[in-house]
């Protein structure tokens, strides 16, 4: 009865899946969301004439987040270096790790926005370089830069507030030698994040698939989403088998 | 978690704060502070070193508690 308790579980949610996917077929046909080719197609336009400015824009923005978030821990740090209380270090720590994960997400969304609109602003037509072709791609390259010079400072500040942690931050192999340095407790809390993304991962490469067949389905969007999600997707989940296996057989050292 | 600690009181003998013990027990002032908080219990490495630092034995630092018995 146990078992036979999961296929009805499956059977209910696949029948609900079902009718829903029914009914939001039906709206988008039904509706001008089948139609909304055309105002994308505008929409690229639009970015593509003002993509100069945009890119400007964005390299501003993402300066002044990672710069501002950079200073707060370099403050904190200054705060760290003289504090002896326990529950005042806790507290100036927390505000580290808070303000270096607002650094991370800035400079992270600045660098994908970047790669996205210059995604839409490459599209011209050959034979054309559209008005602010060099400024935006002097941006776009800014921006990239930026991300990596970022990251780089990022690290030694954060290396000089806990002088244990190690690696450099250009090198290939950096969060592995990152990884060694963490203690038992760090290592717990990196391997359980790691998993639960890879769960979320799941979900969302599975959300973004049916989003990607439903854009060719009804937009003409392509194949190309289509599979480089799935390339994404199995690629995660045979490399989570394969480690999950190789750790198993104890195959992989133990630090 | 089923392990309680003294490892504050034990700390507080010796006069030390998170940090310094960590920095004698090889690892971070956070894992010492979870430790404390119950939040992590540590591995049997990390816990006999803890105990060598206070020269004490680790059943006298780490107290196991039974399911049931946490719940009384």
């Amino acid at each position: 009865m146990k078992n036979k308790g999961s296929y009805i579980k499956l059977a209910i949610k696949t029948a609900v899946g079902a009718v829903l996917g029914g009914i939001l077929g039906l709206v988008v046909l039904g509706t001008k969301v089948a139609h909304m080719g055309k105002e994308m197609k505008g929409l690229e336009s639009w970015i593509g004439a003002q993509a100069h400015w945009i890119f400007l824009l964005l390299f501003l923005i993402e300066l002044a987040a990672v710069v501002w978030s950079y200073n707060k821990v370099k403050d904190l740090r200054k705060q760290h270096q003289s504090e002896e209380d326990d529950e005042q270090i806790e507290k100036i720590e927390y505000g580290i790790e808070y303000y270096n994960t607002l650094f991370t997400v800035f400079a992270m969304v600045s660098f994908i926005l970047a790669m996205i609109f210059y995604g839409v602003f490459a599209g011209v037509p050959k034979g054309e370089i559209p008005r602010g072709f060099w400024m935006a791609t002097i941006m776009f390259i800014l921006i990239c830069v930026v991300y990596a010079v970022a990251h780089i400072k990022m690290v030694r500040l954060i290396q000089s507030i806990y002088p244990e942690k190690m690696g450099d931050p250009s090198d290939l192999n950096f969060d592995e030698v990152w990884l060694q340095s963490c203690d038992e407790a760090e290592r717990e809390v990196i391997y359980q994040s790691a998993y639960k993304t890879y769960r979320g991962s799941q979900w969302v490469l599975a959300v973004l698939m049916v989003v990607a067949l439903m854009g060719e389905i009804t937009w003409q969007t392509g194949v190309l989403a289509i599979v480089l999600i799935g390339i994404l997707w199995g690629t995660m989940g045979i490399m989570y088998c394969y480690y999950s296996l190789k750790l198993q057989k104890g195959k992989i050292s133990k630090e | 978690m089923p392990l309680e600690n003294r490892l504050k009181e034990y700390r507080a003998k010796l006069n030390i704060n998170q940090s310094e013990l960590g920095k004698r027990a090889g690892v971070s002032r956070q894992t010492i502070s979870l430790i404390e908080r119950g939040d992590y219990s540590p591995s049997v490495v990390l816990a006999l070193k803890l105990a060598k630092i206070f020269e004490s034995r680790v059943e006298d630092i780490f107290t196991y508690i039974e399911e049931g018995e946490n719940e009384k």
